[in-house]
């Protein structure tokens, strides 16, 4: 048996099958039938390494029905990888059969390149300018920039820096939330932290959630390369899922040089509570927030503490928890997409969450959590932006801020 | 595998396609409960109508198919394992509290409704719905009632069976027949009701339960206590109730428990002592400092090492904590845990503990023991890897000498889990053959093709 095998087997073997995951599982929570819910997962994961089911049709709409959120995870009293389970017979499933048309195109084609990705947002670009809408799915699709992120904006040159970090904008900064790049770049500076940003690709989250590893080490790869050579302090992202695998690139290629690049990822929260602890602005921003905590962040880093503290130290601001705030927003990078009635099932009790606390805004550590609930928020015909936390605090330290994303 | 398929489209006539499951990946989902055991059904439907589970019996009565319901599938005795090649019907469609009525006090429920679902609803309306199984943040009330399921509150509120006053269930013909009703005293005929609480799925199908609720209590105090001896913590137990104080629950954990737990959080939990006791009272918050009082006095005198009386709500979670952090902590040890049961007259408790850990060191195992002291329900519980052949056989020989002994201090096989197929070979040795007839006789009184839930409770191939 293959190392790997091994330890799904491991996996397996710890679930007791007490079902406790469905009190949590957000999936099942709304399709309310046992196949749905982590522990089914775990025996269907089980099955096919036994070679009990072939990877059917069945058995990976099963499998692509996850969320990868880890609510499970945190409740299970055995502690369970289900996410790992599932990533893993995704993998089986696309090392069998190959990649579907259309994510081949994706994740071979488009996201290895950055060029492409450049292409491809200016023509969503020009195609959104038009109006035109041709699904409903085109809603959840982020207001996309015509110039890319890293190509408009550069980090000043400090004179004495105290730390000097590599900055991973990820693809929703670069792409569409140019305001937290902004942010973030603001932000550092005004707390004497250099910011270099060095050539850099996609993280490969979208290839890793979709099972093809292949595209996902490929990226890795050339991050850990290119970001390595930058020579920094630390590697600071502003996104919850691009922090998740940037710290899992360490285990994902298996080498010293990945597993050196993996210990000093950062999320920008943590960055600037534990590692610089920032400086306390003085401006005002008498706003009433609430939190929402991304699954990637949370029990993907263990960073739920943090953007709290960032929020507790900006004068004037209130933050008002809303009930579930680690609840998943049902966005999972491209689940919206896939998945797309089930997706705006599980925002609704998110929206309804927010709705309930009577906040003027809605705080995140995520762009696609951010870009999800900005959705959900218009659908409900709810007037209120969604931020980065560092947003407010660079708002609070005296930049202006960007007019709110349209959804 | 012909005929499968001809009942697969008769069911799917009856129900419609989306309430019939039928892909091996669908039946491998449900082919498992809360234990170890698993078995492939051939098909799997979910109706959303007494209707429906009326017109499946009646097709699987017509083919002498065999049925096995299913509610959440968390019950730990093998219930809910699908006999090969059974029509499984899961009922967590019927998920609808059809009624709550304060002034009869009293709710009319469809059998999927989540325990924990129903608790939060009779609360919020000064209503308390007491039976709390550890799995009622997901089991269902018709698993509840299919299993008789207990829990922490079982020594001052009873268990499930004390809150059913009546019951619609299909029998294995497809008929739907009513007993007991809405009404506290109810004494017309055989008592119906009683027959079907804990008969694990094998005599009928509940489709809807009128359940009695109580008023909610006011307010609750936790106690814990450490004893340097399981003797003092039983003397101490014994001195309680008979002060004439019962608590709403009376946990114990033994010396293996309390060290996996502070080994996992680190709390501080004292490595010297035998047994721990968490002590809860409730009602009427006027009555609860002199209960308290009398509790903590009591403990002292019997020789607790340690007393603690939670003063605020972060203290009693504090207290709490430890208990509920068993399951978690014992799988650090072992990955798969074998939960039982064995339950005993509440003053041979001791007796019980010292014989359980007699076996553990017998057949070279860790259990851990902890349960509900209060009314004689321990749950030791086995820890082993189930990848391991051999120490899963060593722990099957040690669960038939904790069978032995919990009977022969006067207990039962199963205080709340139900014998399902995990103690069906021992079920004789409690009742004698005489007894296990009889109750065959009732089953097939009831269900005389024997394809309700085949295997169950009397083990062995159907009929």
């Amino acid at each position: 048996m293959s190392n790997e095998a091994k330890a799904v087997k491991d996996q397996v073997n710890r679930c007791s099958k007490c079902g406790s995951c469905r009190e949590v599982c957000p999936v099942f929570i709304e399709m309310n039938s046992e196949p749905w819910v982590a522990r089914a997962r775990v025996q269907l994961a089980s099955a096919a390494l036994e070679h009990q089911v072939d990877f059917s049709h069945r058995y990976k709409e099963i499998m692509e029905s996850c969320l990868l959120c880890k609510a499970c995870v945190a409740h299970c009293p055995n502690g369970v990888r289900v996410d790992k389970l599932v990533l893993w017979a995704r993998q089986e499933a696309v090392k069998r059969q190959g990649l579907a048309f259309i994510k081949k195109v994706l994740l071979h084609n488009i996201l290895r390149y950055n060029y492409r990705l450049d292409l491809m947002a200016k023509i969503l670009a020009a195609y959104q300018a038009t109006g035109i809408r041709l699904t409903p799915k085109d809603n959840l699709l982020p207001h996309f920039r015509t110039v890319p992120f890293r190509r408009l904006w550069h980090p000043k040159k400090l004179k004495k820096p105290s730390l000097v970090v590599a900055y991973f904008t990820g693809c929703m900064t670069q792409y569409v939330y140019h305001q937290t790049g902004r942010a973030v770049l603001h932000v550092l500076e005004e707390n004497n932290v250099q910011v270099v940003l060095p050539e850099q690709w996609c993280c490969g989250m979208p290839a890793l959630a979709a099972g093809d590893l292949q595209t996902a080490r490929a990226l890795a790869e050339r991050n850990v390369e290119s970001l390595t050579k930058a020579g920094v302090d630390y590697i600071i992202t502003d996104c919850a899922s691009c922090g998740e695998m940037l710290k899992g690139y360490g285990q994902l290629l298996g080498n010293d040089m990945a597993r050196k690049f993996s210990g000093i990822v950062q999320d920008v929260s943590f960055f600037l509570v534990h590692t610089i602890g920032f400086r306390h602005p003085d401006k005002k921003v008498p706003l009433v927030v609430t939190y929402h905590d991304p699954c990637h962040l949370k029990r993907g880093q263990g960073t739920w503490a943090e953007p709290r503290k960032i929020l507790a130290g900006i004068p004037g601001l209130t933050l008002v928890e809303m009930a579930e705030s680690d609840r998943c927003c049902g966005s999972a990078g491209s689940f919206g997409f896939t998945h797309y009635d089930l997706s705006m099932k599980i925002l609704q009790r998110k929206v309804e969450n927010i709705r309930a606390t009577g906040a003027q805004a809605v705080a995140t550590g995520c762009p696609s959590c951010r870009l999800q609930i900005e959705c959900g928020l218009k659908k409900a015909d709810i007037s209120m932006p969604v931020v980065h936390t560092v947003e407010l605090l660079s708002r609070a330290y005296g930049l202006g801020m960007e007019g709110e994303a349209a959804c | 595998m012909k005929k499968n398929e001809k009942i697969i489209k008769q069911l799917i006539k009856l129900l419609g396609q989306e309430k019939v499951y039928s892909s091996l990946e669908d039946c491998l989902c449900y082919s498992y409960d809360g234990t170890f055991r698993t078995g492939v059904p051939s098909v799997v439907v979910r109706p959303s109508s007494t209707q429906e589970v009326a017109s499946v019996m009646k097709l699987a009565s017509q083919e002498n198919i065999p049925v096995v319901p299913r509610g959440a599938g968390t019950g730990l005795s093998g219930g809910a394992v699908p006999v090969e090649g059974s029509v499984v019907i899961d009922l967590t469609s019927m998920n609808r509290i059809l009624k709550v009525d304060p002034a009869n006090m009293l709710a009319v429920v469809e059998p999927g409704v989540v325990t924990a679902h129903l608790h939060k609803t009779v609360e919020e309306m000064g209503l308390f719905y007491p039976p709390d199984p550890s799995s009622a943040n997901v089991s269902t009330i018709g698993g509840n009632i299919a299993e008789c399921a207990g829990g922490p509150r079982g020594l001052k509120y009873g268990v499930t069976r004390d809150y059913v006053l009546g019951l619609e269930v299909v029998l294995a013909g497809g008929e739907v027949i009513n007993c007991g009703g809405e009404t506290i005293k109810n004494v017309s005929g055989y008592d119906l009701c009683r027959l079907f609480v804990g008969s694990e799925g094998t005599l009928g199908i509940v489709t809807r339960a009128v359940l009695r609720l109580i008023p909610k209590p006011e307010a609750r105090r936790t106690i814990r206590a450490d004893f340097k001896t399981i003797e003092e913590a039983a003397e101490t137990i014994t001195a309680i109730l008979s002060a004439g104080v019962i608590p709403a629950a009376l946990e114990i954990m033994d010396d293996v428990t309390i060290r996996c737990v502070e080994n996992y959080l680190r709390v501080g939990l004292p490595l010297d002592v035998e047994a721990i006791l968490l002590i809860e009272v409730d009602g009427p918050a006027l009555s609860l400092p002199e209960q308290v009082k009398t509790i903590a006095a009591l403990c002292q005198q019997y020789g607790a090492a340690r007393v603690r009386v939670a003063e605020t709500k972060e203290e009693e979670t504090e207290l709490w904590r430890a208990r509920k952090s068993v399951s978690p902590a014992v799988v650090q040890v072992k990955p798969t845990k074998i939960s039982e049961d064995a339950t005993v007259p509440r003053k041979n408790v001791p007796a019980l503990i010292k014989a359980i850990k007699e076996i553990a060191r017998r057949y070279n195992l860790d259990i851990v023991i902890f349960g509900h002291a209060g009314d004689g329900n321990l749950h030791p519980n086995i820890l082993v890897d189930k990848s391991n052949p051999e120490e899963m056989e060593r722990a099957e020989r040690a669960i038939a000498e904790i069978f032995q002994a919990a009977l022969s201090l006067g207990g039962t096989l199963s205080g709340e889990h139900g014998i399902g197929l995990l103690k069906a070979p021992f079920l004789e040795m409690e009742y004698g053959q005489s007894g296990v007839a009889l109750m065959r006789r009732i089953k097939e009184a009831l269900d005389p093709r024997g394809i309700l839930n085949p295997g169950k409770i009397f083990g062995g191939a159907r009929n």
